[in-house]
C-alpha cells in the first residue's frame, strides 16, 4: 500500500523533472541565434516502480535520463566536404578576380591596346622617317608597352606574395583551430568518461570543424568518448593518443632563391607563423634536389604546403627531406590559394614569352640578323644592354638607353651607312611584325627564327601566332579559369546553402516550438503544484479533522 | 520538413543577396553600356571584342596610310600634268623656232620663254608634298633638280653620283592592307630618262641643246632631231602620269574596301559588347520589382510569433 508521503515523493519528482525541461527550454531559447548550436531535448522517463502484493506495480514517478542534442552526423560530413570545396573556388576566385583587374581586358588601357598603338606608331614611322616627331612618338609608345609590362608583372609578383601569405595565414589558422579542438576533445573525454553528454562542448568543436573544413579538406572519426581524430590526404593532423595529439605540423614555402650553382635558399613558414615560423634553410645542390622531388613537377616550389615534424628545431641538419612530406590536399581555401599561385606564376611566365617575343623580333630586325651592326643597338633590352631575349623579361624589359637619349638611333632604313632619311623599309618591316606568326613558346626556349635580310622578313614559324592572339589566347585562358571559379562559388554556395538549411531544419531552435513546449512543461508543472497542495489537505484531514 | 525563424532568416537573406548581385550586373551594364567589362563575363566574346578592337585599329591605320598615298599620288598626278603642260608649251616654241623665216628678235624671244619653262621643269620637279620632294626616291630632304647658278642648265642632282643622293631612285614603300605593300612614288630618273631608261637622250640635255640650238639659230636641228627626242619625253610623261592614276584608282579601291571592311567589324564589335538598351532597361525594372517584392516580405515573416497569440 502506497503512503501519502509516497505520492509527495512522486509529485516533487515531476516538479523537478517539468523544471529541468523548462531550464532546457530557457537554453535553447537563449541560443537560438548562437552558431554552431543544436537544440537539446530532456529525454523524461518512468521512476524504477515498486510491487504491491495484491496491487501490482505501482508506479513512483518521473526522471531525467539524458539531455540530448538533435543533430544528424551525416549532414556534417557533407557541409564539411561540399564547403571545403566551396572554400578552394572561393580562394581562386578572390585571387583571379585581382588578376583580373592587373590585366584590364578588354579596355582602352590594357596590353592589347597598348600594344597597337606601338605597331601603328612603326606604321607612321615608316612613312616619315625624316621626322623626328615619328620617331619620338615610337619611343613613347614602345616606352608605354614596356612600362605595362613591367607593371603588370610587378602586380602580378605582389598578387603572388599576397596570396602566399594568405596561405600561411591559413595554415596558422589550421593550426590554431586543431589546438582547439584537442583541448575540447580533452574536456569532452572528463564529461564521458562519467557517461554524461557534453552536448555544448561537441557544437562548439563540431562549429570548428566546420570552419576547419573551408580550409582543408579532412576525415574526422569520433571514439567512444566523443574524441575526435582528423586526418587529411593520409596524414594525422589530430590523434586522441595522450601527449602526441598533433605531432605534425603545416609549413609553407615563403620562397626559394635559386643559386646559379643549383643550390637554392629555401623559407619556410613553419605552422603559418609568420612571426616566430620563418626558417631559411640553406639547401645544398643535392638537398635542394631532393627537396623539390617532393612536389610534382611542374608546379609552382613557392606557395607549396609541407608537413613536418612539430618538435623540429628549424635547422637544416637536424631534418632530412624524408622527414617533410608534401601535403597534398584535395580542396579547400589553402588548397585554392596553393593552385591559383601556381597559376599567376604561369601568367608571368607567359608575360615573359610576349616580350621576349616581342624583343626578339624587333631587334633581329632593328639590328638587321639580331647582329649589332654598323652602332645600331638593340632597341629591346633587359638587364643589360646586348638585346639577347635571355636577359629580357616581362620585369626588366626596356628601351636601349641611346634611343631614349636620343631617337635618331632609331633605325628606319634599309641601307647601312643610312643612305637617306626618307628611307622608311626597315620601319616598316617592323611595323609588320604585327602580323608575323611567332613561335613564341620556342622563342623563350632558344628557337630561332628564318630571317631574310633581303626583304628583312622574319619568316613565319610553324604553330606560330601573332603577339597580339597569343596575349589574346593568355586573356581566354584567365577569362575560363575565373568563370570557372564564380561558376563553382555559386553552385557550391547554393549547395552548401540548401544542406545547411536542412540542418538548421533538423537542429535549429524554432521559437514558436520552444514557447509551446514551455506552456506545456508550466502546466505539468502546475498540476504537480496542485497534486502536492491536495496531498496537504488530505493530511489536514487526516491529522487535525480526525479529531482523536 | 520542420521550419525555424533561421531557415527563414537566411533563406531570405540569401535571396535578397542574389537579387542585389543581379540587379547590381545589370546596373553596371546599362552604365557601362556594354555587356563584358571583365574576360569572366564571357571569354568567349571578350577574345572576339579584342580581335575585332585589333582589326579595326589596324584597318584605322592602313586607312591613314591610303590617305596619305592618295595625297601623295595626287600630288604626283597634278605635277606631272603641269610638266606635260609645259612641254608642250615648248613644243610648240620649238616648232615656231624652227621656221627658218624667223627674225632673230623672234628666235631671242622664243629663248627667252624657254628660258622660264626651264625654270618651271625645275620647280615642277623639285614638288613637295608634307615636306617632302615627291620625285626624290628615299632622298626626301634634298630637292632632286636645279638650275646651276649663272646659267639655264637644268641639272638632275643624283646623276652628279654625290652621295647625298643614293637612293635617289628607291621606291617609296607603304602598308595598304594586311601584307600589301605599294609603291608610291615616281623617281627623278623616270622623268629624264624615261622609266626603262629608254630615251635616247636624256631630259636636262635636250633642254640644254634646245637652248644651244635656238642661240645658234640652228633650225634643222630644232624642226628635226629636239622635236623628236622632245615628242618621246612628252609622250614618256603621259605613261607615268597614267601609271599614277592608275595607282591612285588602285588606291581608291583599297580605300572603299577598308571603309566597307571596319564598318562591317564596328557592327559585328557593337553586336558583340554592346548592350541592348531597351532590351536591359527591361530586365532592371523587372529585377527592380523583384527586388523591392522581396524587401517587402522580409518585412512581413520577421514579424508574427506565437508570442504575438499568447495571452
Amino acid at each position: 500500500m502506497s503512503g501519502i508521503f509516497t505520492t509527495f515523493n512522486t509529485a516533487k519528482r515531476g516538479m523537478f523533472a517539468q523544471q529541468h525541461s523548462i531550464n532546457t527550454t530557457s537554453h535553447n531559447i537563449t541560443n537560438a541565434n548562437t552558431e554552431g548550436y543544436s537544440r537539446q531535448r530532456v529525454q523524461l522517463e518512468t521512476t524504477p516502480g515498486f510491487s504491491i502484493p495484491g496491487v501490482g506495480m505501482m508506479g513512483t514517478g518521473v526522471q531525467v535520463s539524458t539531455i540530448t542534442r538533435i543533430r544528424d552526423a551525416y549532414l556534417d560530413t557533407q557541409i564539411r566536404y561540399e564547403s571545403s570545396i566551396a572554400g578552394q573556388y572561393k580562394a581562386r576566385q578572390e585571387v583571379l578576380e585581382q588578376v583580373e583587374m592587373i590585366f584590364m581586358e578588354p579596355s582602352d588601357a590594357g596590353l592589347n591596346t597598348l600594344m597597337g598603338r606601338m605597331w601603328d606608331s612603326w606604321q607612321e614611322l615608316s612613312k616619315s622617317p625624316e621626322n623626328s616627331n615619328a620617331r619620338t612618338i615610337v619611343r613613347e609608345n614602345a616606352l608605354t608597352f614596356t612600362d605595362n609590362l613591367n607593371h603588370m608583372y610587378e602586380q602580378l609578383e605582389t598578387l603572388k606574395n599576397d596570396s602566399i601569405n594568405l596561405a600561411e595565414k591559413k595554415a596558422l589558422d589550421i593550426h590554431s583551430i586543431l589546438d582547439q579542438v584537442q583541448g575540447l576533445n580533452n574536456q569532452i573525454f572528463k564529461i564521458t568518461i562519467k557517461n554524461e553528454k557534453p552536448n555544448d562542448l561537441m557544437d562548439k568543436r563540431d562549429l570548428l570543424l566546420d570552419q576547419l573544413s573551408d580550409i582543408v579538406d579532412f576525415k574526422s572519426t569520433e571514439d567512444k568518448y566523443g574524441r575526435v581524430t582528423i586526418e587529411s590526404d593520409g596524414n594525422t593532423l589530430l590523434s586522441t593518443l595522450k601527449d602526441n595529439e598533433i605531432t605534425q605540423e603545416i609549413s609553407v614555402v615563403r620562397n626559394v632563391e635559386e643559386n646559379s650553382d643549383g643550390s637554392a635558399d629555401v623559407t619556410l613558414v613553419r605552422g603559418g607563423d609568420s612571426i616566430n615560423g620563418v626558417t631559411t634553410l640553406n639547401m645544398s645542390k643535392d638537398e635542394y634536389e631532393d627537396f623539390k622531388a617532393l612536389f610534382q613537377q611542374g608546379k609552382d616550389i613557392e606557395g607549396a604546403v609541407i608537413l613536418n615534424e612539430k618538435s623540429w628545431d628549424g635547422k637544416l641538419e637536424n631534418i632530412s627531406t624524408a622527414k617533410m612530406t608534401s601535403f597534398n590536399m584535395t580542396h579547400g581555401e589553402l588548397k585554392g590559394y596553393q593552385s591559383v599561385i601556381d597559376e599567376v606564376g604561369k601568367y608571368q611566365d607567359e608575360l615573359d614569352g610576349l616580350a621576349k617575343a616581342v624583343a626578339y623580333a624587333v631587334n633581329t630586325i632593328h639590328m638587321d640578323d639580331g647582329s649589332e651592326l654598323d652602332g645600331h643597338n638593340a632597341f629591346f633590352v633587359g638587364s643589360d644592354d646586348t638585346g639577347d631575349i635571355n636577359t629580357i623579361s616581362a620585369k626588366n624589359i626596356k628601351i636601349h638607353q641611346d634611343i631614349i637619349d636620343d631617337v635618331g638611333n632609331i633605325n628606319t632604313g634599309k641601307e647601312y651607312p643610312p643612305s637617306s632619311e626618307g628611307d622608311g623599309e626597315r620601319a616598316l618591316a617592323i611595323a609588320q611584325l604585327r602580323n608575323a606568326r611567332l613561335d613564341i613558346l620556342g622563342i623563350s626556349n632558344g628557337t630561332e627564327a628564318t630571317y631574310d635580310e633581303a626583304t628583312m622578313t622574319i619568316e613565319n614559324m610553324s604553330g606560330g601566332t601573332t603577339v597580339e592572339s597569343y596575349f589574346k589566347d593568355i586573356v581566354a585562358k584567365l577569362g575560363i579559369s575565373t568563370q570557372q571559379a564564380n561558376r563553382m562559388v555559386d553552385n557550391q554556395g547554393a549547395l552548401t546553402g540548401q544542406l545547411i538549411q536542412r540542418r538548421d531544419s533538423i537542429s535549429g531552435v524554432s521559437l514558436d516550438e520552444e514557447i509551446a513546449n514551455l506552456v506545456q512543461f508550466q502546466h505539468a508543472y502546475q498540476a504537480n503544484s496542485k497534486v502536492i497542495s491536495t496531498l496537504t489537505l488530505m493530511l489536514d484531514t487526516l491529522i487535525n479533522g480526525m479529531g482523536v | 520538413m520542420r521550419v525555424t525563424n533561421k531557415t527563414m532568416l537566411n533563406n531570405y537573406l540569401n535571396n535578397l543577396n542574389r537579387n542585389l548581385t543581379q540587379m547590381s550586373k545589370y546596373q553596371n551594364q546599362l552604365s557601362s553600356g556594354k555587356e563584358i567589362s571583365k574576360p569572366s563575363d564571357d571569354p568567349f566574346a571578350v577574345t572576339r571584342s579584342m580581335s575585332l578592337h585589333t582589326s579595326i585599329n589596324q584597318n584605322e591605320q592602313y586607312l591613314r596610310n591610303i590617305e596619305d598615298s592618295i595625297g601623295w599620288v595626287d600630288m604626283t598626278d597634278s605635277a606631272l600634268g603641269s610638266m606635260g603642260d609645259v612641254m608642250n608649251r615648248l613644243r610648240e616654241l620649238v616648232i615656231k623656232a624652227a621656221n627658218g623665216s624667223l627674225a632673230d628678235s623672234d628666235r631671242n624671244a622664243i629663248k627667252d620663254e624657254v628660258e622660264q619653262l626651264i625654270g618651271q621643269v625645275e620647280q615642277i620637279a623639285n614638288t613637295n608634298y608634307d615636306g617632302r620632294y615627291i620625285f626624290g626616291g628615299q632622298d626626301t630632304t634634298e630637292p632632286p633638280f636645279e638650275i646651276i647658278d649663272g646659267t639655264n642648265v637644268l641639272n638632275y642632282k643624283p646623276d652628279d653620283d654625290d652621295a647625298d643622293y643614293n637612293s635617289s631612285k628607291k621606291m617609296l614603300k607603304r602598308e595598304i592592307s594586311q601584307n600589301v605593300t605599294m609603291e608610291i612614288n615616281v623617281p627623278g630618273d623616270w622623268i629624264t630618262e624615261g622609266k626603262n631608261n629608254d630615251l635616247t637622250e636624256d631630259l636636262p640635255t635636250i633642254l640644254n641643246n634646245i637652248m644651244t640650238a635656238l642661240e645658234e639659230g640652228d633650225t634643222e636641228k630644232l624642226g628635226g632631231e629636239l622635236l623628236g627626242q622632245l615628242d618621246d619625253h612628252i609622250e614618256n610623261i603621259l605613261s607615268i602620269r597614267s601609271e599614277a592614276g592608275a595607282k591612285y584608282n588602285r588606291l581608291e579601291a583599297a580605300k572603299f574596301k577598308n571603309e566597307g571592311e571596319t564598318l562591317n567589324m564596328t557592327d559585328l564589335l557593337s553586336k558583340t559588347e554592346d548592350i541592348d538598351i531597351a532590351e536591359k532597361s527591361m530586365q532592371y525594372m523587372m529585377m527592380e520589382n523583384v527586388y523591392i517584392a522581396s524587401l517587402n516580405t522580409g518585412a512581413r515573416i520577421m514579424q508574427p510569433s506565437l508570442l504575438d497569440f499568447l495571452r
